[in-house]
């Protein structure tokens, strides 16, 4: 393994995958700085861009995204208020009542090497777990990947914003737009309403950059409420080698948790940081600073955030389960070069899987050396005018949905998946089980039937087989335990609708 | 509108959708590869899910309508919807090819900028600039560097 990851380090640093990586942590920490642009979309947009080159180079300028992405949206939380992600939401809970005391450098600069902090753990953890949850997922058959699935949508259910009906509804959905066309199995025809055009299903990248990108720039286009925004006066170094030596159990606890939270199947950066958050204000000296400006939130809520990044990798690159929603996405990169992520992946494309490794720990190198040099540029940014944005990625959405098939109905799919979007801002329907539905249909679809073949429809077998009956088991727990709940509520009548917005 | 109703008539329209699908499902006929779970048996099963869940959703919102009466202001939703018309328009014309792509993407970003910025003097410009430097830049990118074919 070893000689295998130093092998890809020589492949990535070559000049031409360098610069890849180069340039997407650089697009990354620029989208993910600027309120309103995030890095799905960003990584959305770029895909149809990568179509024609080698996987290796899509994939390093992707994750240099995806890295940058995370780690920039601390900039908008800190002179903003407003997180450049979900993952940066805690982040401005301290962050700007210390811009507010004058030190919205020191801020920044303490999220920035925390960030990094938490990208070199779960970095570690990528390249030590990865192999041996490779071979353990090889033990895998169609019951076990099936339950595996039904565990990982209940999760992401579970834990979305919003109510479970209404996460579990939104996945439901997802489903649902997976199966129109050609059944895998039997090759018939299926819900495709006698339209043609809908016998190969919906292309994948169209729905993405519909619900992502398309929805997003639409929302954007509504009148922003005037906001503070915090100027950034020096970028002289603000923070000391000691700071980081004093906050050294925090850094390693909220990078863990991140790094833990990421391997969860869809659960993303903003659960992570509010776990690690929460974690570090309970275990903290000083809790009642937490909200009026402690560095120790702010080095909680970054670490962990980034950490989930190389966290999310693992069951990507393990099983084929995107760990977030951004990893949807670096799933469909792969589908589209022919690689199907999962337990094989080490053994059919390892470059493919060092390639993820490498390229993860050039991109968070590459994003503290960025970040920390460029603070004041930064900053500015936060009064780019999204007027003249919006049209011009809009038509990136456009052109980059037809360029994959090179037919103006997959732009059609494209907008109305953006409609769809926005119809799920307003019934505060989560988007993220929708597209890991999405994503998941046609692997938990094959397999469950495969499994109910082999066993002659017995589905007992779900819970009697080991491995399957645990991730049943731990479904069940997920799905039954706040269910339950509801229906109490809905029985004693006390049922109060107070759901917080999705996102 | 208040919020409630809102999500009473989209759970009212999923528990239609999710019946829809089931019952599509149910009417596959089974190919001669079937072994009892052929094309039909996912979408039934997502479409019974879709139905039991809408379901739970209209109970929880005709339970707490007169609780939450959250108007959804108008005025937030015009640029949105104005943008949303122009891009429609926009692949509209994809579709039927009255005006070449890029005159047409050129018209596209002038008519966003200017809805989204105003018809300001210093809007009118850079919106002017933006089709016009902004369109043949990306014109460049596709079809010189990434050989995106468009009509």
């Amino acid at each position: 393994m070893t000689a295998d990851l130093f092998a890809s380090f020589g492949t990535v640093l070559i000049p031409g995958t360098l610069a890849l990586i180069l340039i997407g942590t650089f697009l990354g920490v620029i989208v993910g700085a600027i309120p309103g642009l995030n890095g799905g979309m960003l990584v959305a947009l770029s895909l149809p861009l990568t179509f024609g080159w080698a996987p290796l180079d899509a994939i390093s300028l992707l994750v240099g995204e995806y890295v940058g992405s995370i780690a920039g949206g601390l900039v908008s939380a800190t002179l903003l208020n407003i997180p450049g992600s979900p993952s940066n939401l805690m982040t401005t809970m301290d962050a700007m009542p210390m811009a507010r005391k004058g030190q919205a450098v020191r801020a920044l600069q303490l999220g920035i090497v925390a960030s990094f902090a938490g990208g070199i753990v779960s970095w570690l953890a990528l390249v030590l777990l990865s192999p041996p949850l490779a071979k353990f997922a090889l033990r895998f058959g169609p019951h076990e990947y099936f339950s595996l699935v039904l565990a990982a949508m209940a999760l992401i259910a579970m834990l979305s914003a919003g109510s479970m009906a209404r996460g579990l509804l939104a996945g439901a959905l997802g489903m649902l737009v997976a199966l129109p066309g050609l059944d895998p199995v039997t090759a018939q025809l299926r819900l495709t309403f006698g339209m043609p055009s809908l016998v190969g299903g919906f292309d994948l990248l169209a729905v993405l950059i519909g619900i992502f990108a398309v929805s997003q720039l639409i929302a954007d286009a509504a009148p922003a409420k005037a906001m503070e925004i915090m100027r950034v006066k020096s970028t002289a170094i603000a923070v000391k080698l000691g700071d980081f030596k004093k906050a050294w159990f925090n850094l390693l606890r909220s990078s863990l948790i991140g790094t833990w939270v990421g391997i969860l199947p869809g659960v993303g950066g903003s659960i992570g940081s509010i776990m690690a958050y929460a974690t570090a204000r309970s275990m903290s000296r000083r809790p009642e600073e937490f909200g009026k400006g402690s560095e120790e939130g702010v080095i909680a809520s970054e670490a962990a955030n980034n950490a989930t990044v190389g966290g999310a990798i693992i069951p990507m690159i393990t099983m084929g389960i995107p760990g977030s929603i951004i990893d949807v996405i670096l799933i469909a990169a792969l589908t589209i070069h022919n690689i199907r992520p999962g337990p094989l992946l080490f053994q059919t494309n390892p470059e493919i899987v060092y390639g993820f490794m490498s390229t993860l720990l050039i991109a968070n190198i590459a994003m503290l050396v960025f970040m920390l040099a460029t603070l004041r540029w930064l900053a500015r940014l936060m009064e780019v005018p999204k007027n003249y944005l919006v049209p011009i990625l809009l038509l990136f959405c456009v052109i980059g949905t037809y360029a994959v098939n090179n037919r103006v109905f997959d732009v059609w799919v494209m907008f109305a998946f953006g409609l769809v979007g926005l119809a799920f801002r307003g019934l505060r329907l989560p988007i993220g089980p929708f597209v890991i539905g999405f994503i998941l249909t046609p692997i938990a679809e094959f397999n469950l039937r495969a499994a109910l073949i082999s066993s002659d429809g017995n589905w007992l077998d779900f819970a009697t087989r080991p491995i399957s009956g645990i991730f049943v088991a731990l479904a069940i727990l997920l799905l039954t335990l706040p269910l339950l709940s509801v229906l109490k509520k809905l029985i004693l009548g006390s049922s109060n609708n107070t759901d917080p917005p999705a996102t | 509108m208040s919020r409630s109703l809102i999500d009473i008539l989209a759970a009212t329209g999923l528990f239609i959708v999710g019946i829809i699908v089931w019952q599509q499902g149910a009417s596959i006929p089974p190919s001669f590869l079937d072994s009892g779970f052929g094309s039909g048996f996912v979408p039934t099963l997502i479409g019974g899910s879709i139905s039991f869940l809408a379901a739970i959703l209209l109970v929880q919102s005709l339970k707490s309508k007169e609780k939450a009466h959250v108007s959804i202001v108008k005025s937030d939703w015009a640029k949105p919807v104005a943008l949303a018309v122009l891009l429609a328009l926009f692949v509209g014309n994809m579709d039927v090819n009255l005006l070449p792509f890029y005159p047409a993407a050129s018209l596209f970003v002038f008519f966003s900028t200017v809805l989204l910025g105003g018809p300001g003097k210093v809007n009118l410009i850079v919106a002017a600039l933006l089709a016009v430097v902004g369109v043949s830049l990306i014109w460049a990118l596709f079809t010189q560097a990434f050989l995106v074919i468009i009509r």
